[in-house]
């Protein structure tokens, strides 16, 4: 149980925080070192790995009770970098993210479970091109502590999970370009 | 052989292709003036939905998807004006443009840039000077104006718009148009073969869908070269101006006045892709 609060909070983190959001918040995410990418299967031929390298958030935390913690991730869509200029302007396209009417792809933690000494799954609602969805991400929570860096006080986690682009009503060139997104997920969380 | 098989056009393609056969056969058998001035906003309407793989929700949000319900609305406004009022077909086409431009542009339009206020009248102008001039082609006599003649219009302006569109950041769009390309072009063989007049919603319809789908890399993501976009709203021109230049024996025969026409409409191709590679990055380039 010892474990459990700082992987809750690792694992709201992990989510991608934007904002502001709520009062007396503990930690916020450091957008430097926090990295939220996706892949999606090209054809069949390879996975084509995009990165959003804008992601801001905010976690409110009670180590006595976990369970009530809340997150709330602003990941900024024009962010979005796929090492390719000309897909990297398709992507933000409007057929795609459409980033000039939603620059924000937001995600609010919900519940958390624990699946091992240092793991969980963080099920939360992923809103993204005005539809909102369930997604639940599986979060292994690293370290805890004193960054030697910049003595901030620092929590770091991983979290991976997987989504159905369609279910966003983002079909285009499905199945050329695969339905199911993988993501990646590492971040710090400081105060 | 295999890449045509395995080309992520060939669902939209054949798709446009069967839906505008059908289109003509029951025009023919009905003899309908409804059913062929329906055919190429019905061709429109497929090559969205299996491009983009979904009817949009009602009411759209997101320019992309108000695309699809541009062209409903304009298909429908057309067949009740042209049935119960007497707009003048110019007057339509540029209620079209309007319609296109300040639907699918209405979130940039609520908190206008400057660039969005001079681009805004641009668009509607540009765009409404394309539908008129699609449309003027189906009400003339033939042997250069008529359906036929139109429908070829529709086709060559919708090849012309695929590199604008993959080049302002739409590959998807390039689907949408050569899916529309490919339907009306049977359209307009068909036309060709049993000739039948148009209404208005047929150009409109289509064309106006199409637009929006311009509109929405010109005004939302900003990412359309306007020079491409002007040599699109003149090309419609081009038919009727090339049709006109024929020696008189050779602009009375019916098949060389199409071919001539649609070929002239189209012929600003080479300038547009050769403008886009000199001005933007290439989008096929590995």
């Amino acid at each position: 149980m010892r474990f459990l609060a700082p992987l809750a909070l690792a694992s709201f983190a992990a989510l991608g925080v934007s904002a502001p959001a709520f009062a007396g918040a503990d930690y916020k995410i450091d957008p430097s070192h926090t990295h939220v990418l996706f892949m999606v299967d090209h054809l069949g031929f390879s996975k084509m790995i995009g990165l959003f390298g804008d992601t801001t958030g905010a976690v409110a935390f009670d180590p006595a009770n976990p369970a009530a913690s809340k997150l709330s991730v602003d990941i900024k869509t024009a962010s979005l970098q796929s090492q390719f200029g000309p897909r990297d302007t398709d992507l933000k396209g409007a057929d795609w993210f459409n980033v000039a009417e939603f620059p924000d792809m937001t995600f609010v933690g919900k519940t958390f479970k624990k699946t091992g000494d240092k793991s969980g799954e963080l099920t939360g609602d992923l809103t993204l091109l005005g539809v909102t969805k369930p997604v639940t991400l599986e979060v292994a929570f690293n370290k805890a502590g004193v960054r030697p860096t910049d003595k901030a006080d620092a929590v770091g986690f991983s979290a991976r999970g997987s989504l159905n682009r369609s279910d966003f009503g983002l079909k285009t060139y499905i199945p050329y370009i695969g339905d199911k997104v993988d993501l990646i997920i590492e971040s710090e969380a400081i105060r | 052989m295999d890449a045509i098989v395995d080309s992520p056009f060939l669902p939209v393609l054949s798709a446009c292709v069967i839906v505008a056969l059908a289109f003509a056969a029951a025009a023919r058998l009905s003899g309908s003036r409804t059913a062929a001035t329906l055919a190429a906003p019905a061709v429109f309407l497929v090559a969205y939905v299996v491009t983009y793989q979904k009817i949009p929700t009602f009411p759209p949000v997101g320019a992309a998807n108000k695309v699809f319900y541009v062209a409903v609305a304009v298909t429908l406004a057309a067949l009740a004006l042209d049935a119960f009022a007497s707009l003048p077909r110019w007057a339509l086409a540029g209620l079209a443009s309007l319609v296109a431009a300040g639907w699918v542009g209405s979130t940039k339009l609520a908190n206008p840039d400057s660039i969005g206020l001079v681009l805004f009248p641009a668009l509607v102008l540009g765009g409404g000077l394309a539908l008129w001039g699609l449309d003027r082609l189906a009400a003339e006599p033939r042997p250069s104006g008529g359906g036929a003649a139109a429908l070829a219009g529709l086709a060559a302006v919708s090849a012309l718009s695929a590199p604008a569109l993959l080049f302002g950041g739409s590959s998807t769009g390039v689907g949408l148009c050569l899916g529309l390309a490919a339907g009306a072009a049977v359209l307009s063989a068909d036309g060709f073969l049993a000739p039948r007049r148009l209404g208005p919603a047929a150009m409109l319809g289509a064309g106006s869908g199409l637009l929006a789908a311009l509109d929405t890399i010109a005004l939302v993501t900003r990412n359309a070269d306007p020079f491409a976009l002007a040599l699109i709203a003149l090309a419609p021109f081009l038919g009727p101006l090339a049709a006109r230049l024929l020696p008189p024996a050779l602009e009375r025969r019916p098949v060389v006045a199409w071919v001539v026409s649609g070929l002239a409409i189209l012929s600003p191709l080479p300038v547009i892709v050769a403008l886009l590679l000199l001005r933007h990055d290439n989008p096929l380039a590995t």
